[in-house]
């Protein structure tokens, strides 16, 4: 079953493409430039949002956003041509306070800038492979061990060497109960090896081929970074937050983690541009808080910063307004969908999770929120996964069927339910029109804009609502964890069990190859399709604005930040 | 003063208690890694969550008497070393604000009520209608696309130290200061308007001006002082305003001050942290309410405290 293509039938871009350009000739002769318009607009309409958000106690923090890609309509890359120029500094926003810069202490599902401080033994690209980073090679003999051969020439900032004791220090302070180290449930039944200085063997218990993915600094982020274990010795856990000591690009010059802090290229730092050139190419990278998007826009418009990637679609037309600043799309970065209750009624009933699903029209989600360059979501898995397939089924808008599938289901139309979403971004406003579309379907749907711990309480752990918005990184290299959270019993609101799906998400674990992974998964997301068990809205993208004199960024592979390692900026 | 203060914290106690979101959900963030209960129940264990609301606040009370005021739930950093960092900035942006509410306010109130019904008079009335009636948010963002962006003259975000860069603090200031300040110079400008008249018409001042004074010595001298004591009284009450305020203008601004504390520790349920600020803000208010107090009596030779 299949529904239409991804472009919306009917509507003539080319059209409205003209009459936009006599708009704002109109306006032009008015004396009114176009820059102008969009400027005023984008502010005023952002203060309006921003009081709003601000009133809600809002810090405009988006919720955990990840995702992959490299799709940069932007050319923002260093072409075969420019020779990039040593030095300078890079100002980038960060939308919210960091609350650690400790990278096993954080509680992100990623953080940008911990991510510009600390390697990890492997680096996962953008094209969905994984490399070396801290190591020199890496080999998974079987599927309860793997094998890390380190770098001899790294040595943490405080001057001692980066080898296996610290790889096995890394993780045996995660795995401590005392730390309260968030992804210490990742952490069970591995034990480290150290057969000599600069080798680190992991041990499972169980078989855990997709351990990998948390060798690197990708979500989930820091379980790989490795820390001085020495400086972490002398100081503390307080103390090394304050201070951390850390192997990467860039080092420490000064923290403040609700306010600016500046790293300074690291000039031990080994690994090379694929040219050969040292890198980084920038002397510094400054890190400013800045929690409201409009006041970064203004930032960027005036040169304060140089980038920032947490944009949304209603950013882009005023920063393309200027004629130095660039816009750079990371498409299908984050997929929207909602989650269900499925074991209260009427949510725990297949026909009315397919009828809601049938009676959303996704193509217009997509134009609405993210001015068009996202889509609508299809399922749980999409293209920047190897284990994606383009053939999977999947739910198109089809008011006729979504009518038939409640009559099936037995709830009558007028039932009132409730949906949780998010108080920042465009969260509430994709839940007005999930209202606004089940209303054609005869629910009344209230739409509760929670903050994150009340929807973790009452929506994730106490199943109170039976709807609940979910936005995220969408899944990319192995998906085991994005499939284990989505559908799991572990994570299910209100504690429904999951048994087909545990199953197979076991069977994965046995699963030594990507091919024969790929086949469980494809398992799961038929599942999900035959059950309904959520609603995939949108595959929104990650925009970042900047500096047209920035070159050299590439998006990492989480999707919601770039990578400045090779970034370089234009006399 | 100690038994306000006590009985604001326990209100505020109880009142973030009663509110949903469970703080180590907070701790956890929305993390898609999955809820460790095993972790959870060994954090709120260790945080006292487990304890009933009234001997978590008698604990945190008997820490306060010995000046100790708890450790974040957030980052576990000292909740008074927290305060102590990032009060300069709010001090700093309270202050400057305070003065210029003041500098506008009461010159430009005086100078309405001895040109009452003149062009001048309605222009200062609009303008203290519009700081009275503008929300604060949105008077910064047209500033910042005035300076900021179509100027270029002013940053619309950070905070520099005075000590490390007069310069820049100066420059990162200006529009924080200014928002907040002309919001509130308002009201000031309104006290003070109808305060003047209210004394213009004595007849004290009839005297002083049958005496043959000069115009600015009676306005001045004479009729300004006698009208600054409701003045005095509206600057004090304004403090809350000033503070609640400061939490917008940091958020605006990303001053990385006590408001934006306070912010974050509602948002990241962060009880020790925001009972610390609250109780902060609560002796500032009771402070100021007893400077006000003080003034009066400079103010007016005729008030005297026995």
């Amino acid at each position: 079953m299949g529904g239409p293509g991804r472009t919306s039938p009917g509507i003539n871009w080319r059209d409205i493409e003209v009459t936009a350009e006599n708009y704002w000739q109109r306006n032009a002769r008015r004396g009114i430039s176009r820059r102008r318009f969009i400027g005023a607009m984008g502010i005023a309409s952002a203060a309006a949002m921003g009081g709003s958000a601000l009133a809600c106690g809002s810090d405009d923090d988006e919720p955990d956003t990840g995702g992959n890609g490299g799709d940069t309509p932007g050319a923002t890359p260093t072409s075969a041509t420019e020779k990039p120029t040593r030095g300078g500094s890079l100002i980038v926003r960060r939308p919210s306070a960091m609350t650690f810069a400790d990278p096993h202490r954080s509680s992100s599902g990623y953080d940008p800038t911990i991510n510009h401080l600390y390697a990890a033994p492997l680096l996962a690209t953008a094209d969905g492979k994984l490399t070396a980073s801290l190591t020199e090679s890496w080999e998974q003999p079987d599927i309860t061990s793997v094998k890390l051969t380190l770098r001899k020439d790294l040595k943490f900032t405080d001057g001692t060497p980066v080898n296996s004791a610290a790889v096995k220090y890394a993780f045996e302070r995660q795995a401590d109960a005392k730390l309260g180290a968030p992804r210490r449930s990742l952490l069970k039944d591995v034990t480290v090896e150290t057969p000599d200085e600069y080798t680190a063997v992991l041990k499972f218990a169980r078989p855990n081929p997709v351990f990998l993915e948390s060798l690197t600094m990708n979500e989930p982020a820091g379980l790989g970074a490795l820390i001085s274990p020495t400086a972490h010795a002398k100081l503390g856990d307080d103390k090394f937050n304050e201070a951390p000591v850390s192997v990467g690009p860039f080092r420490i010059e000064k923290l403040a983690l609700d306010g600016e802090s500046v790293f300074v290229a690291d000039p031990d730092w080994p690994l090379t541009a694929p040219g050969g050139d040292k890198l980084p190419y920038l002397d510094k990278v400054i890190v400013k808080v800045i929690p409201q998007t409009a006041v970064a826009v203004a930032e960027l418009q005036s040169g304060g910063i140089d980038l920032d990637y947490v944009f949304l679609g209603e950013n882009v037309a005023q920063i393309k307004s200027q004629p130095d600043l660039a816009v750079n799309v990371n498409k299908g970065a984050i997929t929207q969908r909602i989650g269900m209750n499925l074991g209260k009624p009427p949510t725990d009933i297949v026909a009315f999770r397919k009828a809601i699903s049938h009676a959303l029209d996704r193509e217009e989600f997509a134009m609405v929120f993210t001015d068009g360059l996202g889509e609508g979501g299809r399922g749980p898995l999409t293209s920047l996964t190897w284990a994606y397939d383009g053939n999977a089924p999947y739910y198109a808008y089809d008011l006729a069927k979504a009518k038939g599938f409640l009559a099936q289901s037995g709830v009558a139309e007028g039932t009132k339910l409730s949906i949780c979403t998010y108080t920042s971004g465009v969260y509430p406003r994709i839940g007005e029109m999930i209202q606004a579309q089940l209303k054609k379907l005869g629910l009344d749907i209230q739409v509760d804009n929670l903050e994150v711990p009340v929807i973790t309480e009452k929506y994730r752990k106490n199943g109170e609502y039976l709807l609940g918005l979910e936005g995220g990184g969408a899944p990319q290299g192995d998906p085991y964890q994005y499939l284990e959270t989505n559908f799991g019993s572990a994570n299910q609101p209100g504690g429904t069990k999951m048994p087909e799906i545990d199953a197979l998400l076991a069977k994965a674990l046995t699963a030594p190859t990507e091919e024969e992974r790929k086949k469980v998964y494809g398992e799961i997301v038929k599942l999900d399709y035959d059950n309904s068990y959520k609603v995939w809205l949108l595959e929104s993208p990650t925009i970042a604005g900047h500096t047209k004199k920035t070159r050299g960024l590439s998006w990492l592979r989480t999707g919601s930040a770039m990578d400045v390692t090779a970034a370089w900026k234009q006399a | 003063m100690p038994v306000v203060i006590l009985m604001v914290t326990l209100a505020l106690f109880i009142i973030m208690h009663m509110l949903p979101g469970d703080p180590i959900y907070a701790m956890i963030g929305e993390s898609e890694a999955s809820i460790d209960e095993e972790a959870i129940g060994e954090l709120r264990e260790e945080l006292g969550l487990n304890d009933p609301v009234l001997i978590q606040y008698v604990d945190w009370t008997s820490k306060l008497a010995r000046g100790d005021l708890g450790r974040s739930f957030r980052d576990r950093t000292a909740v008074t070393e927290a305060i102590k960092d990032r009060l300069p900035v709010t001090i700093q942006l309270g202050l400057l604000s305070l003065f210029v509410a003041i500098c506008v306010g009461v010159p430009a109130g005086t100078i309405a009520a001895v040109k009452r019904n003149s062009p001048i008079d309605m222009l200062v009335t609009f303008f203290a209608m519009f700081g009275v009636a503008v929300p604060n948010f949105w008077f910064s963002m047209m500033l910042i696309w005035l300076f900021v962006v179509e100027l270029r003259w002013l940053p619309a975000s950070g905070f520099v130290g005075i000590w490390d860069n007069p310069v820049e603090a100066t420059r990162h200031m200006i529009l924080p200061v200014t928002t907040l300040g002309l919001t509130l110079s308002g009201s000031i400008m309104r006290y003070t308007r109808s305060s003047v008249l209210e004394t213009l018409n004595q007849d004290y001042v009839r005297t002083a001006r049958a005496k043959g004074l000069a115009n600015r010595t009676v306005v001045i001298r004479h009729a300004l002082r006698n009208s600054l004591l409701p003045v005095a009284t509206i600057i004090g009450l304004q403090l809350g305003s000033l503070l609640a305020g400061s939490i917008i203008i940091e958020s605006m601004f990303a001053l990385p001050g006590i408001g934006r504390l306070a912010i974050q520790s509602i948002n990241g349920r962060d009880y020790p942290m925001l009972q610390g600020v609250v109780l902060l803000f609560t002796i500032t208010v009771l402070l100021v309410n007893l400077v006000t107090d003080i003034s009066y009596a400079i103010l007016d030779p005729r008030i005297r405290y026995s």
